[in-house]
């Protein structure tokens, strides 16, 4: 019984052989049930064959770039968030590490507790705004790159 | 165009959306037979091909890659959300909606959603794929991660169950009707 569906299916699909498709014409004619099998395949064959593509709505591509641009955002921003913590900490630990490194006298170090907060505020400060005209740059280049 | 989506370009990629979203469509709809939640399905879909796009190897063809990825999603979809509960009985029952010597394509686009719904996700997505003529069954195996030879039996097998289910339901259309 299989071997007579793969024959329909592929004479349907018009994969057959010259000698199935002479079998199967001459089945059709002589077996009963064969041609009831037949049209029974056929039938639903058909019904697929004309069954269309379905169509999107008009809004659909509209809505797929605007989901992307909503995920790239939300990358960029943990991106972000990540390097705003990530990097303050670096550049205070670095300015730690360099003070201890640095073998100073004892009024030296009087001298430069004194200006601490006014030294480290201007460090921070400057890199702060390095970093994120850097991360601006960046993230801009970015997006005119994928646009 | 490949290489376009590869570097992420956005305009690039909404072209290959406008290419392929009706073939993407078709396939979630069918598989999820849920026509509201397919196009929500099928988005996401697209989002998740912009977001995986540096894992595509070329072996494969890009729609190849694409209809995996849609396959896969809606596949979950349809198990996550068990649409497949339809019963026979319950498609039996379903009242005709007129008779015609010609079936119409909304009537038609009915009957195969009835008969998906008694099918397995699996011959779903097979005969789905099968009927979009786009793809070979070596493609098709591709997408479905099969050997090209055990998708063409299960292919056989899907097509029968289909004629079955689609006999069953358009015999139970025609005794309502009468």
């Amino acid at each position: 019984m299989m071997n007579q569906e793969i024959l329909i299916f592929n004479y349907l699909d018009h994969t057959c052989t010259e000698k199935e498709r002479e079998q199967v014409e001459q089945l059709l004619e002589q077996d009963n049930q064969f041609l009831d099998l037949f049209l029974e395949l056929q039938q639903a064959n058909d019904l697929m064959l004309q069954n269309s593509l379905d169509e999107v709505s008009v809004s659909f591509t509209s809505n797929v770039m605007k989901q992307i641009k909503a995920s790239e955002t939300f990358q960029y921003t943990q991106q972000s968030t990540i390097a705003k913590f990530l990097l303050p900490f670096v550049l205070v630990l670095s300015f730690i590490i360099a003070l201890n490194k640095i073998q100073l006298m004892p009024s030296q170090i009087k001298q430069i507790l004194v200006m601490l907060p006014e030294t480290t505020a201007f460090y921070l400060i400057g890199l702060s705004i390095l970093y994120i005209s850097i991360d601006f740059f960046l993230v801009r280049r970015e997006m005119q790159s994928k646009t | 165009m490949i290489q376009q989506l590869l570097e992420g370009k956005t305009r690039a990629f909404q072209q290959f959306v406008v290419q392929y979203q009706d073939y993407v469509f078709t396939i979630v709809n069918r598989i999820v037979n849920q026509t509201e939640d397919a196009e929500d399905i099928a988005q996401e879909v697209f989002v998740k091909a912009y977001k995986y796009i540096g894992n595509f190897d070329g072996k494969s063809k890009l729609s190849t890659w694409l209809y995996r990825i849609a396959v896969n999603t809606a596949i979950s979809h349809r198990r996550k959300k068990k649409y497949y509960t339809t019963e026979l009985s319950q498609v039996a029952t379903q009242p005709s909606v007129q008779q015609e010597n010609c079936v119409k394509t909304e009537e038609q686009k009915k009957y195969i959603q009835q008969a998906f719904q008694l099918l397995s996700e699996d011959d779903v997505a097979l005969l789905t794929l099968f009927y979009l003529q786009e793809l070979s069954l070596k493609e098709i195996a591709d997408v479905l991660t099969l050997e090209q030879n055990n998708v063409k039996v299960k292919l056989y097998r899907a097509r029968k169950r289909l004629a079955e289910k689609l006999k069953f339901i358009l015999k139970q259309e025609v005794k309502t009707i009468l």
